[in-house]
């Protein structure tokens, strides 16, 4: 009687629990210092983005700071590139100065068309 | 024998299974609260700084700037964004998706039109990953591929920029800026979803919900499930609005920390280290 009235109350103490992955779900002293390494670590890449620079490809932005850079793209991006200006300096670059030079405003005048008059020296051949 | 079986019934001591009052009654007024400083009272326009919260730069009054946005903005740069990376992590390991329940406008804006009475369906909870679907694809593959002008670039399709940025630029210079029409269909989705549903967004679409959920199993902050005081009542599993099983996984990706599950006295809001030891 006395072993059945245990069986029954042990039974009734007993309650199904829910199962507890303590690698998945840390909890306490462990979740607390993980918790606070990410935070240092997301803390310490903000310090970091404070210092770094950045060159845009294809826009000729060039060591721009990441926060001026963060603000540039909500306003619609970074300085818009001009196909005409990027393409005369890519061209000059390759060529070199000379090149460059002659492709500027700088190019020598053309040689007026012959008007077809004839000279003293064109009758007097020496 | 039965009654005498019963009143031996002594260990563990029971808790009576309600809260009278929990944290979940102030949140509206921590979400007006924080709307009120994401909407810039000072016009400092903080765009350098990237935000928390799903809150669109294009809007006249945000204070900082989308983290969503600026993710999808480096990535069609080719340029790693440390800085919003950081503001992420930090944040997400301090108090997991608390931000998406108590802080972020948009979610507000959800239950505000979750309060109107029609019947609320529920979704499964696989759906979820399309919060990680739309993080890889149009937030960070999209964007370095084809850079900021596909017209599957995140901010293209965005309902906060199409509430915030065309509505508000509308309002601010008295004109008329209507989003596309991708954007605009993706709106009305939404509102006309979160009649029927609570938060469709944030538990279906949003990635910055979805980088939040992947903290809330680590996070500083957390809710803590008593096994020894739960009488099996079920109002922690009724009480949720977000179909998360509290009493067997209280920490998972669904959750968004409205604290609704804490009426029952077997589920506590903890810091992580500053509580008594679990059972």
């Amino acid at each position: 009687m006395r072993l059945r009235f245990m069986k029954q109350r042990k039974r009734l103490v007993r309650r199904p629990q829910p199962p507890i992955d303590r690698w998945v779900h840390p909890t306490g002293v462990r979740r607390m210092w993980l918790a606070l390494l990410l935070t240092c670590a997301g803390v310490a890449a903000v310090v970091w983005a404070g210092g770094r620079v950045h060159d845009v490809f294809g826009d000729g932005t060039v060591g721009m700071p990441e926060w001026q850079l963060t603000k540039a793209v909500t306003v619609g991006g970074p300085r818009r590139p001009d196909p005409q200006s990027e393409l005369d300096l890519a061209i000059a670059q390759f060529l070199g100065d000379d090149a460059a030079r002659l492709m500027s405003d700088e190019s020598p005048a053309t040689p007026e068309p012959d008007s077809g008059a004839k000279t003293q020296d064109d009758f007097c051949p020496t | 024998m039965r009654a005498m079986a019963t009143s031996m019934k002594t260990t563990p001591r029971l808790r009576p299974p309600v809260r009278r009052w929990n944290l979940a009654r102030l949140r509206p007024w921590v979400q007006t609260g924080f709307l009120a400083l994401w909407l810039d009272p000072l016009l400092l326009r903080w765009h350098s700084m990237p935000g928390c919260v799903f809150h669109c730069y294009a809007c006249p009054l945000a204070a900082v700037a989308c983290p969503i946005g600026l993710l999808a903005q480096f990535s069609a740069l080719h340029i790693v964004p440390l800085a919003t990376l950081g503001v992420l992590v930090a944040v997400g390991a301090l108090v997991g998706t608390a931000v998406c329940g108590w802080a972020c406008p948009f979610g507000f804006m959800q239950d505000l039109l979750a309060r109107l009475p029609t019947r609320k369906l529920e979704l499964p909870a696989w759906m979820g990953v399309g919060r990680y679907v739309t993080l890889l694809a149009l937030v960070l593959t999209v964007p370095f591929l084809f850079g900021a002008e596909h017209w599957l670039f995140f901010c293209n399709v965005c309902p906060a920029g199409a509430l915030e940025g065309a509505l508000g630029q509308s309002i601010y210079r008295g004109q008329l800026f209507l989003p596309n029409a991708i954007k605009l269909s993706v709106t009305a989705l939404v509102l006309g979803l979160a009649l029927f549903a609570r938060r469709p967004w944030c538990r279906v679409l949003c990635p910055l919900g979805g980088i939040f959920a992947l903290f809330n199993r680590v996070s500083l902050l957390y809710l803590r499930f008593n096994a020894p005081h739960c009488t099996e009542c079920n109002l922690c599993r009724s009480r949720c609005n977000y179909g998360v099983k509290v009493d067997q996984s209280i920490n998972n990706t669904s959750c968004v920390r409205c604290l609704e599950c804490t009426s029952c006295a077997a589920i506590t809001l903890t810091i992580a280290g500053a509580g008594p030891k679990q059972q």
